[in-house]
């Protein structure tokens, strides 16, 4: 679920830093640019792993900064797909679950993706799987917060970046309210397969 | 900022548990630090939100994961003995991660396990896990280690 992955950037590093050790500022100011972002096509970034290797420090004119080469890699939160997942069940709506891992919130089942036959309790607005044994059908609720196994079977990357506007007023309008929604980074989860679903559910009981 | 698409490895829960609980302390030591030096005004320059919400939170997951009670020999060990049921890397990977010990957890994490594992086989993998592969929070060695801390 978690990866390490090399990256390079330059990091400007401000004149009031300049007498601190030089890796420990260029890791700050990485962690300060990347930890608990979504890098599109990689996944959640958490914190530095280590660094690689640092070029020369470059001045600028009219620039007090020093600007740096870095070489280093990161862990990042990236589940491969297929791969099987514990999370919490954050909230139920008639579209499906939401599933939070602590540190990561936007993992959703959706309805077709639930074990079957499932129906959506209304008053409760909870989700419960009918399990049907030879004579009668249980009703299995799914609960906020109860632990779930998961299978990950899509992930979704959205560039959040502002986009240009180039249309008349009346479209703007229309992006602004669509940017609100966005998110940069979802996985689409399924417990449609014997083992998956509550982990109560599935536990041995002899 | 760019990354190199031939360069992303897997990284265990355990090594990930290891790196961010390794941050989590050194920013705790630097807090206590930092109240102790005088004239030092760095609060705004060390307070980054971001690392340290995601770094509480996936120390939190992390902390509730079988992970905690591993280490590199144990995790070793499991590897050499593992190889012998021609599992794929990331099916071991995914074993250790999350330490099934049910047939049917099994089947889920191993791709076509039926065809690929006789029933014996699997058997022995689960008992292997078993063995080798602490439980969460159960193992006796830490219990009373805890006890020790309480008193």
């Amino acid at each position: 679920m978690f990866i390490v992955a090399t990256l390079d950037d330059t990091v400007s590093i401000a004149p009031h830093l300049f007498n601190e050790q030089l890796s420990t500022i260029v890791a700050e100011e990485l962690d300060r640019k990347l930890a608990n972002t979504i890098f599109q096509e990689l996944g959640l970034c958490v914190c530095l792993y280590d660094i690689l290797s640092m070029g020369d420090c470059i001045l600028l004119p009219s620039d007090a900064n020093f600007h740096i080469k870095v070489k280093f890699r990161y862990v990042v939160f990236r589940p491969n797909i297929d791969e099987i997942l514990v999370g919490k069940i954050r909230s139920s709506s008639k579209d499906g679950i939401t599933v939070t891992l602590g540190f990561f919130d936007d993992i959703l089942i959706p309805s077709t993706k639930l074990q079957h036959p499932s129906r959506f309790i209304e008053a409760e607005q909870t989700w419960a799987w009918q399990y049907e044994t030879d004579d009668e059908t249980h009703d299995l609720v799914m609960d906020i917060g109860e632990e779930i196994r998961f299978r990950v079977v899509q992930e979704i990357f959205e560039d959040t970046a502002p986009k240009e506007m180039s249309n008349n007023n009346g479209s703007m309008a229309q992006t602004t309210n669509d940017d609100d929604k966005k998110v940069p980074y979802t996985i689409i989860g399924s417990i449609s397969e014997p083992g998956l679903g509550l982990r109560s559910w599935w536990t041995e009981t002899s | 900022m760019d990354f190199q698409r031939d360069s992303i490895r897997p990284l265990s829960n355990y090594e990930t548990y290891l790196v961010v609980k390794q941050i989590h302390q050194t920013n705790n030591e630097r807090d206590v630090g930092k109240r102790g030096k005088k004239g030092q005004n760095r609060t705004l320059e060390h307070c980054n939100v971001g690392l340290n919400t995601v770094i509480y939170g996936t120390l939190k997951y992390l902390e509730q994961s079988p992970c905690v009670e591993q280490s590199p020999d144990i995790i070793t060990q499991f590897y050499r003995e593992a190889k012998k049921f021609e599992l794929k890397k990331h099916e071991i990977l995914q074993i250790i991660n999350l330490r099934p010990t049910t047939p049917v957890e099994l089947q889920l994490i191993i791709e076509d396990s039926e065809t690929r594992l006789t029933e014996t086989q699997s058997n022995e993998l689960i008992e292997l896990i078993r063995t080798l592969l602490p439980p969460v929070g159960g193992s006796t060695h830490t219990n009373v280690l805890n006890e020790v801390m309480e008193t």
